[in-house]
Formats: structure tokens, C-alpha cells, sequence
């Protein structure tokens, strides 16, 4: 009888364009590796101007945040023609992992904070009070499968944060501080008693 | 004669970065859980800043950090695809133990984040 079970791998990122190389310790009882998750949990918010930063408090920060169009929109913003508006995913970064087996390099994948064009193409959304978001809207989440020998020792990893491009265009020079969660799920083999 | 049950189990998340554990108890009717899935009254925290440790007849189905937001289904999924698939998993002693910890968000940056309320369902089988 198989049984499964999931490891955390959580990545601190802290500048803009980090790289981090990382191991995932796999358990000697693991059988096969059956599946990926990713995630992420914002810790703070930069400028990237850090002397204007400090002088001026969180506050500004937090009410750009508030105010640009990845997270709260005014209500007019948000309902009006949002239908047929995509608006850019926030993209924090990838992640690639590497088996010492066969298989080699077998996941890749794109961390996004949420999506932000889950109200797309769906015109009743006109509720001012119950607007599609993630929480309340949002899909149902299930693993990407994978296939791979649970033997390895350990995976190594890659993850580079994406946001240097979207810092200088897009909001003006903030930088989100997160940690990358990466979910590695195994199956390990039980006797059954 | 078999049933399909649904079980509720709520925990009160007082302020924020608080981490709330309890520990609930299942009929012993209750053959087996099929699924379980996270709600809440406050859909946003629970999804930007929840994580929990589920733990089902002392066997850690869930460790400390997994997000709240992987257990989660909003009104676009089906009711009959909501909840997580777990088998037809035999609940053992029937205890069901959650340790919620709620990670305040600089992005949300909430003043005097209120109380909200966690809600774990539970998609069982019951035996009469």
C-alpha cells in the first residue's frame, strides 16, 4: 500500500533578481515522486529608492500597493469594461528542479502571486460588493503530476526571481518581498497490517 | 446502510499572526473521509495569509506551512469537485487535529485585522 506525503521547501527572496540554488532532502523511504505544487507568501514591500523608502514610512508603499491595478482597484477601476481588460499577472518567478536519477531536470514552473484576471470575459461580474477574486473565485488547486524515481537523494533547485523587468516599468520602482514555497509530494510504500 | 455525510469543524483566528490548534473528534459511524476542503468568512485572509498542519488519526496528512489557498475552492468549481481528494481514507480514532497559523501580509496590511473564522469540511462516509 502506497502512501503519500509532502515536503515544504520555503525560499526567502529579498532582492530583485535573486538567484537562489537549493536542495530538497528526499526521505529514504520515498518510492516515486508524484507530484509538484508551488506557492507564495508576501513578506514586504520595497522601493527602489530605499532612502526615500525609509523617510517616508510603509505607508506609501502599502497605499501603491492598494492603489495599482495587481491588487485593490477602486470600485470604478475594477468594474467598468473589466470584462474584456487583462490586466498582467504579478509574476514573482521560476523554478526548475533537477533529479540525481534518470530523469534529470523534471519540473519547471512559473510562481504567480494570484490571478488577477479571474473576472475575464465574464460580464454579470457588475457586483460592486462580490467582485471575482482569487479567494472567492478562484479554481480549484491540483498538483502538476510527476513521475520520478523517489530514490534520489536530493533535488536540486533553481529559483530566480522575475520582478527586476516589472520594478522599473510597471510600478515604479516596487519591489515585493516573498517567500517561494515549493511542495514536493512522494509516495512512500506501507505495510499493510 | 451507507450515507455520504458532511462535517463542519470551525476554529475562531483572534488577531493576526496568531496560530489557533484544536482538535476535533468524528463519529465513530464514520467509515471513511473522501475529501476535505478549507472555508472561511473572511475568503481573503484565509487565502493571502493561511497555513495549517492537519493531522487525522496522529498521522500528519498536511505539515506546519501548507497554504490555506491549496485547499480552497471558489464558486467557479462544481460542488461535486470541491473538496481535496483524499481516497477513501480510514479515520482511525476519528481525531481530526488543525494547527492554523494565520502570517499577516504586508500587502493586505491590515489596521486591527479583525477575527475571522476558519471552516474545515470534511467529505465522509457514514455506516448505520
Amino acid at each position: 500500500m502506497f502512501r503519500e506525503k509532502v515536503i515544504i521547501k520555503k525560499l526567502p527572496v529579498t532582492q530583485a533578481g535573486q538567484l537562489i540554488n537549493f536542495q530538497v532532502k528526499i526521505p529514504r523511504d520515498a518510492q516515486h515522486i508524484i507530484g509538484m505544487e508551488v506557492g507564495a507568501q508576501y513578506m514586504n514591500m520595497q522601493m527602489a529608492q530605499p532612502a526615500a523608502a525609509k523617510a517616508a514610512g510603509p505607508q506609501p508603499a502599502i497605499n501603491y500597493a492598494r492603489a495599482s491595478q495587481y491588487t485593490y482597484l477602486s470600485l470604478e477601476k475594477r468594474t467598468s469594461g473589466r470584462a474584456v481588460r487583462i490586466t498582467p499577472d504579478l509574476f514573482l518567478g521560476d523554478v526548475r528542479l533537477q533529479s540525481c536519477e534518470d530523469t534529470n531536470i523534471f519540473y519547471a514552473e512559473d510562481i504567480y502571486f494570484a490571478d488577477e484576471n479571474i473576472a475575464f470575459g465574464d460580464f454579470t461580474a457588475r457586483n460592486r460588493r462580490f467582485f471575482p477574486t482569487s479567494p472567492t473565485h478562484g479554481y480549484k488547486h491540483e498538483e502538476c503530476i510527476v513521475n520520478t524515481c523517489g530514490k534520489t537523494t536530493v533535488l536540486k533547485g533553481i529559483y530566480r526571481d522575475r520582478q527586476t523587468a516589472q520594478v522599473q516599468d510597471l510600478r515604479q520602482g516596487v519591489f515585493f518581498q516573498y517567500t517561494a514555497i515549493i511542495y514536493v509530494w512522494y509516495a512512500i510504500k506501507t505495510k499493510v497490517a | 446502510m451507507i450515507k455520504a455525510v458532511r462535517k463542519r469543524f470551525d476554529i475562531e483566528i483572534p488577531q493576526a499572526g496568531a496560530t489557533v490548534a484544536e482538535t476535533f473528534e468524528l463519529e465513530k459511524s464514520i467509515v471513511a473521509i473522501k475529501g476535505l476542503l478549507l472555508t472561511s468568512d473572511r475568503d481573503d485572509l484565509l487565502y493571502y495569509q493561511g497555513s495549517q498542519r492537519i493531522e487525522i488519526n496522529k498521522e500528519e496528512i498536511f505539515p506546519e506551512g501548507y497554504e490555506s489557498k491549496l485547499l480552497m475552492s471558489g464558486i467557479n468549481v462544481s460542488p461535486n469537485h470541491r473538496y481535496y481528494n483524499m481516497g477513501e481514507m480510514s479515520p482511525g480514532n476519528g481525531q481530526i487535529k488543525i494547527e492554523y497559523t494565520d502570517t499577516p501580509n504586508a500587502q493586505l496590511a491590515l489596521q486591527n485585522q479583525p477575527a475571522y473564522r476558519v471552516s474545515l469540511y470534511l467529505d465522509c462516509i457514514m455506516e448505520e
